[in-house]
């Protein structure tokens, strides 16, 4: 909640308004009520007998519920109102919004109540980059209700407003005029329903790629149901707690329905720009959040498995079996002046995507939707090798073919300046960065598994194993630094190591490609003090050419990157580091009331005694929100074997004992214990 | 009715059964409008079995559009969900099933556009 602005949401509606509730939003302001990627309200201002009200207090009941306490008059230090103005609003199919206003005196008042409203329908990319309409608006007021309405073709969006109440409407807004008796009230509901419009008519939400939002009780109950059935924390760490449950509602909060999944839910990336299916973010986030809400993972891998390319499609940079990279519904998407329909231009999401397939299956035991995406998840593995390899050298690469509008770094590390040579030159493309070959090799070897176990395909399984064990092979030999001992960055367009020392190391731990010969000098640098902050691990070392403590993926420490690095500690059996970047990243997220930031600097701990956030418009981020999700699991050493869960707890001493009861899986229901006995203190402070 | 729509749906009619279907059943009635006139598809998907059909009959979704427009989605030229949000497609029902037949639609003709 940055800048004093209040954000409510259910899905990918919602509203960001001021402290009072007021809106008043320009084409770069990023307020409004926002739908689908739309904006269907720009202006949403109240006025009692003409005065703007000030802020007393506002109660973030829910995450789709706020209330706003206000007093009448701006610009005085000292108020002291004969009235009181509350303002209850939750997130609807638009918002609905209970408006009460209390009368303090001994004496009867007559007040005019004013709502101005108005929309500019902004398309959520031109809130971005301030773009201008291209569209015809028209606005109504009649039977009580105010219509507004943008058309360009037969594109249509329209927000109605009305009231419980009778108001007198006109095209700026409605009027309330009322007499409070002494000691009386004054109450009414306004509704704000933003809709699609087709073919002349406003469309019926549970249709056209629309959908029905549950009420607030329902939401309410939903809430519960969530956190119910997530497993229990017990620890006697009160802020290891809080940022657990912390996690949990910032999950729920981020779930969005995609229009085909039903009723079911997958993380969307971010709260509120990022608010849509996103093939990197959904998957990181399942594979995070799955010994504790497996049901996300389910959803993902099916949304996506929907949504997989199966064309080569220039514009939004497809080829058959990618999996997407995001998903928009606004305008721009719809006249293809951006190609979110969906585009998919990233090089990452494919090979994930049959990661998390398989993570899954060990856990759930679902072998069913393993059977079910049999072809999604070959079309995947597929891709890699027929129209990934864009060099004809068996690695992973990526450069895109949509030069106006598509994304130059495909991989999470997805800013202009993130991959670079130690003496900060930037390389040419295709660009094949080092952890899309640690995430081929899982997604062949895990693919293997799953060819044997469910698909009954001996001969593929050998295959596919044989191929992973040669792309590990040449993997070792051509991305490794022999004389600092660590895995260059990429492979630039000429085969040259891109050499820079960077955190995908730990992203190659994690996927299991890097040699055991080679592991302990890795761990080495990712602990020690040029790329390990005390806080986390930078994603760039100090000391490299573009090194920035507060550049965005050039020495910021990202708590999703760490919370990846600590699984993939765990897995060569570095117990001890894995719990150290534990606590510094839980550590960190104390500072943040449990809710962790996309990022923070990567100034060294004992400079800073905290961690300074990275600016950014997105919070919650689902990744962050998954972060301290994955640490709990690492921490705790939580592994699916067989039919049973693995328990093998390595905590950092900060944490006397932690456990975690009723972990859902194949098994049942299993608990899990462990008491801290990892001294972290000198690795934290001694950097 | 246009050369482009006619081959995608006997090409689906053809090949009788589609591997990316498989876990696909439901029944999509096609709409297309030219001249006042109205012709219709209906292209019945059981577990991948696709029986395609000029038949009246109840559907999962439905989908209606000017002939002129789905000949150009029939021929890759132009992207069947970018037309339903802008409203030139317009979709009612299960729009699961869009995304479905979407899947079976070809490439874009390289440089025809953009």
């Amino acid at each position: 909640m940055s800048n004093g602005l209040v954000q409510i949401l259910d899905g990918n509606t919602f509203v960001v308004s001021d402290d009072r509730g007021d809106i008043e939003a320009s084409l770069t302001d990023p307020t409004g009520l926002f739908s689908f990627d739309t904006r269907f309200l720009s202006k949403w201002v109240l006025t009692i007998n003409g005065q703007r009200l000030n802020a007393l207090s506002t109660d973030d009941l829910q995450y789709f519920e706020t209330r706003f306490f206000l007093v009448p008059g701006t610009g005085t230090v000292y108020v002291d109102s004969k009235l009181s103005v509350i303002r209850q609003r939750a997130v609807t199919q638009g918002f609905s919004e209970n408006l009460t206003i209390l009368n303090h005196e001994d004496k009867p008042v007559a007040l005019t109540i004013r709502i101005e409203a108005g929309s500019d329908f902004a398309d959520l990319f031109e809130v971005k980059d301030a773009l201008e309409k291209k569209g015809t608006y028209k606005t109504t007021a009649r039977d009580g209700k105010l219509v507004l309405e943008y058309r360009r073709d037969a594109f249509g969006r329209a927000t109605v407003i009305s009231s419980s109440g009778p108001a007198r409407v006109d095209k700026t807004g409605l009027t309330f005029k009322t007499r409070i008796e002494p000691h009386g009230k004054w109450e009414t509901r306004l509704d704000v329903v933003a809709s699609a419009i087709m073919g002349g008519a406003l469309a019926k939400r549970n249709g056209s790629g629309r959908v029905r939002m549950p009420g607030r009780r329902s939401k309410a109950a939903d809430l519960d149901r969530w956190l119910r059935e997530a497993p229990r924390i017990e620890s006697d760490s009160d802020s290891l707690k809080a940022t657990y449950r912390r996690s949990l509602v910032d999950l729920a909060a981020l779930r969005f329905s995609p229009p085909i999944a039903g009723n079911r839910s997958l993380p969307a990336a971010g709260l509120p720009w990022f608010m849509t299916m996103f093939g990197r973010d959904s998957i990181f986030t399942s594979l995070q959040a799955l010994p504790f809400t497996p049901e996300l993972a389910a959803t993902t891998l099916k949304a996506l498995g929907e949504w997989q390319g199966t064309r080569v499609d220039d514009f939004r940079d497809e080829d058959p079996g990618r999996i997407l990279h995001e998903m928009r519904y606004g305008e721009l998407a719809a006249f293809e002046e951006r190609p979110h329909t969906p585009y998919y231009g990233n090089a990452d999401a494919t090979p994930l995507f049959v990661v998390l397939l398989d993570e899954y299956e060990r856990w759930s035991g679902d072998r069913r939707l393993v059977r079910d995406l049999e072809y999604e998840a070959r079309a995947a593995l597929n891709w890699i090798d027929e129209y990934a390899d864009l060099q004809g050298n068996g690695y992973i690469s990526y450069k895109r073919r949509n030069e106006k509008t598509g994304l130059e770094n495909q991989c999470w590390k997805d800013s202009w300046d993130s991959i670079s040579f130690s003496d900060g030159r930037l390389p040419g493309f295709p660009r094949a960065t080092c952890e899309l070959q640690g995430y081929a090799y899982d997604a062949k070897t895990r693919g293997a598994r799953l060819a044997r176990l469910v698909w009954k395909d001996e001969q593929f399984a050998q295959r596919l194993e044989k191929e992973a064990a040669d792309l590990k092979r040449r993997f070792n030999r051509d991305f490794w630094i022999e004389d600092d001992e660590y895995f260059a960055l990429a492979l630039d367009e000429n085969g040259e190591r891109v050499d820079a020392l960077t955190s995908n190391n730990g992203h190659l731990l994690w996927s299991g490609i890097v040699d055991k010969s080679k592991a302990k000098a890795v761990v080495r640098h990712l602990m020690g003090p040029r790329l390990f902050s005390g806080w986390g691990v930078r994603t760039l070392a100090e000391g490299e050419g573009r090194y920035n403590p507060i550049g965005y993926h050039v020495g910021t420490v990202w708590p999703f990157d760490c919370s990846f690095i600590a699984w993939g500690l765990r897995r060569y059996g570095f117990k001890e580091e894995a719990a150290t970047v534990a606590a510094g990243i839980l550590d960190a997220a104390q500072f943040f009331n449990g809710r962790l930031p996309e990022a923070f600097g990567g100034y060294e701990r004992s400079v800073t005694r905290y961690p300074v956030q990275y600016p950014t418009a997105c919070s919650p981020q689902a990744w962050s929100t998954g972060a301290p999700l994955l640490l709990l699991r690492t921490m705790l050493g939580l592994d699916a074997l067989g039919e049973h869960l693995v328990v093998d707890p390595a905590l950092p001493n900060g944490i006397g004992m932690l456990a975690l009861l009723d972990i859902p899986g194949r098994w049942g229901r299993v608990d899990a214990f462990g008491r801290g006995r990892v001294d972290v203190e000198r690795a934290l402070s001694n950097t | 009715m246009g050369a482009a729509t006619t081959e995608f749906f006997e090409g689906l009619s053809k090949r009788g059964h589609e591997p990316l279907l498989e876990t696909t059943t439901g029944t999509i009635r096609v709409d297309l409008a030219k001249n006042g006139k109205v012709e219709r598809w209906l292209v019945s998907i059981d577990k991948g079995d696709v029986d395609v059909s000029h038949r009246r009959a109840a559907s999962d979704c439905s989908i209606s559009a000017p002939a002129d427009l789905f000949d150009r989605i029939a021929s890759g030229e132009e992207n069947a969900f970018a037309a339903a949000l802008r409203g030139d497609v317009v979709i009612e029902g299960d729009s699961k099933l869009l995304v479905r037949l979407q899947r079976l639609l070809p490439s874009p003709p390289k440089k025809s556009r953009r």
